[in-house]
């Protein structure tokens, strides 16, 4: 069983309510369980909106595409934009036991969807950034991983 | 995201009811600071109608922890939903966090 879809989005965040739409018909058609879903749409959830807020400073209406594949074995999101070049994987991790007082704003987003899936990847083609995500699902839909 | 605050003694309850995403943590984050402004000191969360928190609710609950931390003041979320837990455990909050199980025991928590 592979599912696969295309989705093309404007640079809005409100444009996430129709990504987590789509990705909660696919997990009840696909019986993957409530925790893998809301770890699938906090994923999409932050690096959508980091595109829809930071990959175009000109403002200005553009597109930018999200392809979702679900297979028994794992779920993947490759995300393209032609904005700016922004690789999530040199993003500083957050000190997460620094004082609540110290803590700074932003990497937290990345932080959290580099612990939820299973991996993440960059690359700069051409002119877009490519972000691939994976999400196996046979492990435990609670593991955390270090 | 909608929010309805009372008072019980000094104690300002803040019940949050949806997602605390981005536009859910505008929303709150407008509201308690202010609250925090106003200069309330004791305040206790109520996240059992929260089913979703991302990176920006959790910026937004720093920035509460801090400023109360800050003035000496008291946070107690109560409620918080195994998901939503999971993402505070995750980005290293929940042991800097007092997290209690229901409103009830939040209330029972300031009076100690």
């Amino acid at each position: 069983m592979t599912e696969q879809t295309t989705l093309i989005l404007r640079n809005d965040v409100a444009e996430l309510e129709r990504v987590i739409g789509f990705v909660s018909d696919l997990c009840t058609r696909n019986s993957l369980p409530p925790e893998t879903e809301y770890d699938l749409n906090l994923a999409l959830d932050e690096m959508i909106t980091n595109v829809a807020k930071h990959a175009y400073p000109g403002g200005g209406e553009h597109h930018f595409s999200v392809h979702i594949s679900l297979s028994d074995e794992e779920f993947l999101a490759r995300i393209e934009d032609d904005g700016v070049a922004f690789n999530p994987i040199d993003h500083p991790t957050p000190d997460l036991d620094a004082p609540l007082e110290v803590r700074k704003e932003g990497g937290l987003g990345i932080f959290l969807v580099r612990q939820i899936m299973t991996s993440i990847e960059y690359a700069r083609v051409g002119e877009k950034n490519v972000v691939i995500m994976r999400k196996k699902l046979s492990e435990p839909p609670d593991q955390i991983h270090a | 995201m909608t929010l309805s605050e009372e008072k019980e003694g000094a104690i300002l309850i803040l019940t949050l009811n949806g997602k605390i995403d981005m536009e859910g943590a505008r929303v709150f984050g407008e509201r308690i600071v202010q609250i925090l402004d106003a200069g309330e000191q004791s305040i206790l969360l109520d996240f059992t109608e929260v089913p979703y928190i991302n990176s920006s609710g959790l910026h937004a609950l720093i920035l509460v922890a801090n400023r109360l931390t800050k003035s000496g003041g008291t946070l107690i979320l109560a409620g918080v939903g195994e998901q939503v837990y999971k993402a505070l455990k995750i980005s290293g909050l929940a042991p800097m966090l007092t997290i209690q199980p229901t409103r009830a025991d939040a209330l029972a928590t300031f009076s100690e």
